[in-house]
């Protein structure tokens, strides 16, 4: 290496070595030393049992919305569908949630745990945990619900129990549907017989 | 002609009961339809009729729990304790506890009976007023008993 006389070029010299090993260095952080990355790790997978999800496919989540003849507005959702296959005959939705929204402003919804259609007719066979709530504050349960997705009535298969403003109520059987009546409403008819209770509160009692 | 009816004051906090073969009820008049050997039991109160409609109070279109008025129709029966009065129609207004039974009522106490147009019954006070060609029938104490 030629000697300089000033320190300047010293400097650079010296410069000219160290900055690029340096540099080495600090490129070699990025290959030689770093930690080795798994790509196969980085990407989420859902684990999901594959085949299971190949054997039964179905819609997850789907919702159907329809309007009857009349104007209520019904919207039937699910988390799934599975179609119906050879042996069951029958389309199984889980996990189901009904709303009927008559014309008169009444807001029906029954939950329930699974809804069976049977050859492709708009009946839904809900069971389950069935659960009906009204939005004029009724709450009935039974043990099966049978609903018409296309002319919106929704019919208990047997004992309905019913606990609304009006009191505890129990009736052999339930059907709601709509009246012929205009503007259209909608009637609550309990059949086979029914045992209302209702307890008055005091007169003083501020509503 | 003044009767009185049922002795103690009818309570009207009791639970009422209603028990029929059919109910219709429709949110929006407030208005419910027992229909078939309908039976209505408040305390010592029963009144069983064919039909019973049943008025809600409504409270800004909204149906409240309280009832406003029953209306009852075909063979009406009433009992109050061991008074009975039947007649073709009643309405009991529950707010003011009175009970109207009208067309041709027949109302036997003990072994008193009393048959008129009209009875107008108040449940708080336990009296009641018949109107309308009244006519009592009495039956005297047989000798033997």
């Amino acid at each position: 290496m030629r000697s300089y006389d000033n320190t300047y070029s010293r400097f650079i010299a010296l410069a000219k070595v160290l900055l690029p090993i340096a540099a080495l260095a600090i490129l070699s952080t990025i290959f030689l030393i770093s930690r080795n990355v798994d790509p196969t790790a980085s990407i989420p997978f859902a684990q999901v049992d594959v085949e299971q999800l190949l054997r039964d496919q179905g819609v997850s989540s789907p919702v159907y919305a329809s309007l009857s003849g009349a104007g209520t507005a019904i919207n039937f959702q699910a988390t799934r569908v599975l179609p119906s296959t050879d042996e069951t005959e029958e389309t199984r939705a889980e996990d189901v949630r009904l709303l009927l929204s008559y014309p008169d402003g009444v807001v029906v919804n029954a939950k329930a745990d699974q809804a069976l259609f049977t050859d492709e007719s708009q009946i839904a066979r809900l069971s389950g945990a069935v659960e009906i709530t009204t939005s004029e504050g009724w709450t009935m349960t039974t043990r099966e619900l049978l609903s018409d997705l296309e002319s919106a009535w929704l019919r208990s298969a047997d004992t309905v129990n019913v606990t609304g403003p009006f009191g505890e109520l129990v009736a052999g059987k339930m059907d709601i549907h709509e009246t012929n009546s205009d503007p259209v409403a909608h009637v609550v008819d309990f059949i086979d017989g029914v045992k209302l209770i209702y307890t008055p509160q005091p007169d003083g009692d501020p509503k | 002609a003044n009767i009185n009816f049922g002795e103690a004051a009818h309570d009207d906090t009791k639970p009422v009961e209603i028990v029929a073969d059919s109910l219709s009820m429709d949110q929006n008049t407030g208005s419910a339809v027992f229909e078939g050997n309908v039976l209505v039991v408040q305390d010592t109160l029963r009144l069983s009729a064919d039909r019973i409609a049943v008025a809600y109070v409504m409270e800004d279109g909204e149906m409240t729990g309280d009832i406003d008025t029953m209306t009852a129709t075909g063979n009406v029966l009433l009992v109050n304790g061991e008074e009975t009065a039947k007649g073709a129609q009643a309405i009991y207004t529950v707010q003011e506890e009175v009970i109207v039974l009208t067309g041709d009522v027949l109302l036997n106490q003990g072994r008193s009976a009393l048959s008129g147009q009209k009875l107008v019954v108040n449940l708080d006070t336990g009296n009641g007023v018949m109107e309308g060609r009244v006519r009592t029938v009495l039956q005297p104490r047989a000798k033997s008993e």
